[in-house]
């Protein structure tokens, strides 16, 4: 559920700033890492956790009223 | 084929290291967010990089890329040694307390404290009662001074 407008705190905007792009960092490193590995097993894992991440991200997005990223 | 185990087992541990700083900072905001649906949505995200990291430890683990070191039986007993004085000090300054405490309002100490040891003394529910009405009375004299 998203914040009223106005009334998210500075240190929690500030904090959801910088762990959306630590969120949006994982996205892409893991999907690098799944074109990068050779072990089908690893790859997939890649593969899932980046989808993860990308949930992750958008559900915490949803705090900025933002929306989903594409 | 050699490299190419390398390679993986690097992107391996590294995104177990990610991870690790990913729930470092997540744990971190949980302890800073006033929002109660903020926090939650921290602590499901939280709890999904447990599951995930855990995930890619077993599968370190399963290719021997991570074997952790034992520790050896003489830094155990070295540990074991010093729990043990930690154990008796915090005893003793339990034992004051509760004589000092017992001072002031004329009753006579339990006897549990005297029997307290590691990983025992304190999960005896009975004991955890007595405890309780003593701080009780504690509180009381408090509020009466």
């Amino acid at each position: 559920m998203p914040h009223a407008k106005g009334q998210i705190t500075t240190r929690e905007l500030i904090d959801l700033q910088a762990h959306l792009m630590l969120e949006t960092n994982l996205v892409g490193q893991f999907n690098h890492f799944a074109r990068e590995c050779t072990d089908p097993q690893l790859q997939r894992m890649c593969q899932d956790m980046a989808r993860s991440r990308m949930s992750c991200y958008q559900l915490l997005s949803q705090h900025m009223n933002i929306g989903n990223m594409q | 084929m050699k490299q190419d185990q390398v390679t993986d087992k690097n992107l391996c541990m590294s995104m177990i290291n990610q991870l690790k700083w990913d729930a470092t900072c997540l744990t971190q905001k949980i302890l800073e967010t006033s929002d109660q649906q903020l926090r939650q949505d921290y602590i499901n995200v939280l709890d999904r990089t447990f599951a995930e990291q855990k995930q890619l430890y077993d599968l370190a683990n399963q290719y021997g890329w991570h074997q952790p070191m034992m520790a050896d039986q003489s830094m155990i007993s070295k540990v074991q040694s010093g729990l043990h004085n930690l154990s008796n000090e915090i005893q003793q300054s339990m034992m004051s307390i509760h004589h000092q405490q017992a001072q002031q309002q004329g009753i006579q100490a339990p006897t549990y404290y005297n029997t307290m040891d590691f990983g025992q003394g304190m999960t005896n529910s009975v004991n955890q009662q007595q405890q309780l009405q003593y701080q009780g009375l504690g509180q009381q004299q408090n509020y009466n001074r």
